[in-house]
């Protein structure tokens, strides 16, 4: 199982993919700074959840990311993470699982890596 | 002869308030009302500093619902934010002591817990990963006993060669051994020490 984190704010990125890799141990963990880099890593392998940040003024931005994402028919979890946007634009996209306002809590995002363990087990 | 740039961590390098050891023993405390009983009896107790801290920490360390120190402190941190934490001034020196010297954080925190934060330091300043020297408490977690409370005296005991510099907040008590025993002392203006008349006062 691979997760992919993607997020401008380094300390924000850095803090997750550590806490993710800690708590699931067997996970990879990969972390891209804007849309496009979390684009090319998708090419290189398989990405099975994604968290992603939506506003990331330094290249391609969530939105954009999440087009691509519904284009190339993304199987695996998408998880969209802001501090600028609330659930009401995301609640309708198909290829968003679910919407985390920033701050949020971390269990949160450790809870959605489970439920998606147990979609797979199941 | 090594040189080295001795940092206490908690009110030193993060900011006043965030006290990493409390934070993160409060966080593993399996009866939480338990643990405040316990710093409470730490506070008014006559006891000499280091039996008492020795004391507390043991019931800390003995009703701690998991071993998951590492994780702790990463979630402690990613819910305060990296840079709400840490002192700004903090990171400026340590990346101009590290050409100087050895910098090494000794702390009265779980070892684990600073080698967390270390590492994060050390990615955010760039630094190779174990450039820092770590020196905490050390903890059995199968025993759920301390091994040994780096504290006092105990906070310089084994870092080899001259103590250049060092930076602590409390220099009439926990960092007080590491603080004489420097060339050059610095003392992190807290609302705690602000009478003191010791050392240069840093405003980081």
């Amino acid at each position: 199982m691979k997760i992919m984190v993607v997020d401008d704010e380094v300390e924000i990125r850095r803090l997750l993919s550590k806490i993710l890799k800690l708590k699931f141990k067997n996970y990879e963990v990969v972390e891209a700074s804007e849309g496009a880099e979390a684009l090319k890593l998708l090419d290189e392998s398989q990405v099975d959840i994604i968290f992603t940040d939506i506003n990331m003024p330094n290249g391609m931005g969530g939105q954009e990311l999440l087009e691509k994402l519904s284009q190339r028919k993304f199987g695996g979890s998408v998880y969209v993470m802001s501090g600028f946007y609330d659930n009401e634009k995301f609640k309708d996209n198909p290829i968003v699982n679910n919407f985390f306002a920033k701050p949020f809590n971390i269990d949160d995002i450790i809870s959605a890596v489970k439920e998606v363990k147990v979609r797979d087990v199941a | 002869m090594l040189h080295n740039y001795v940092y206490d961590i908690d009110g030193t390098i993060t900011k006043e308030g965030y006290d990493l050891w409390y934070l993160t023993s409060l966080a593993l405390a399996r009866d939480k009302g338990e643990f405040e009983k316990n710093i409470n009896d730490w506070k008014t107790s006559k006891e000499d500093l280091y039996s008492r801290s020795l004391k507390m920490m043991n019931l800390a360390v003995a009703g701690f619902s998991s071993n998951n120190i590492e994780e702790e402190v990463l979630k402690i941190i990613f819910d305060i934010g990296f840079n709400n934490l840490i002192r700004p001034g903090a990171l400026e020196q340590i990346s101009r002591d590290i050409e100087k010297g050895r910098v090494c954080f000794s702390t009265t925190n779980y070892s684990q817990g600073a080698q967390v934060l270390s590492r994060l330091i050390e990615e955010h300043l760039g630094l190779n990963p174990g450039l820092i020297k770590v020196k905490g408490s050390i903890i059995d977690l199968n025993e759920r006993r301390v091994i040994s409370l780096n504290l006092g005296p105990e906070k310089i005991l084994g870092i080899e060669g001259v103590i250049a510099q060092a930076y602590g907040d409390d220099p009439l008590g926990n960092d007080q051994a590491m603080m004489e025993a420097a060339n050059r002392a610095y003392i992190i203006n807290t609302l705690k020490n602000k009478e003191v008349s010791l050392y240069d006062r840093l405003y980081w």
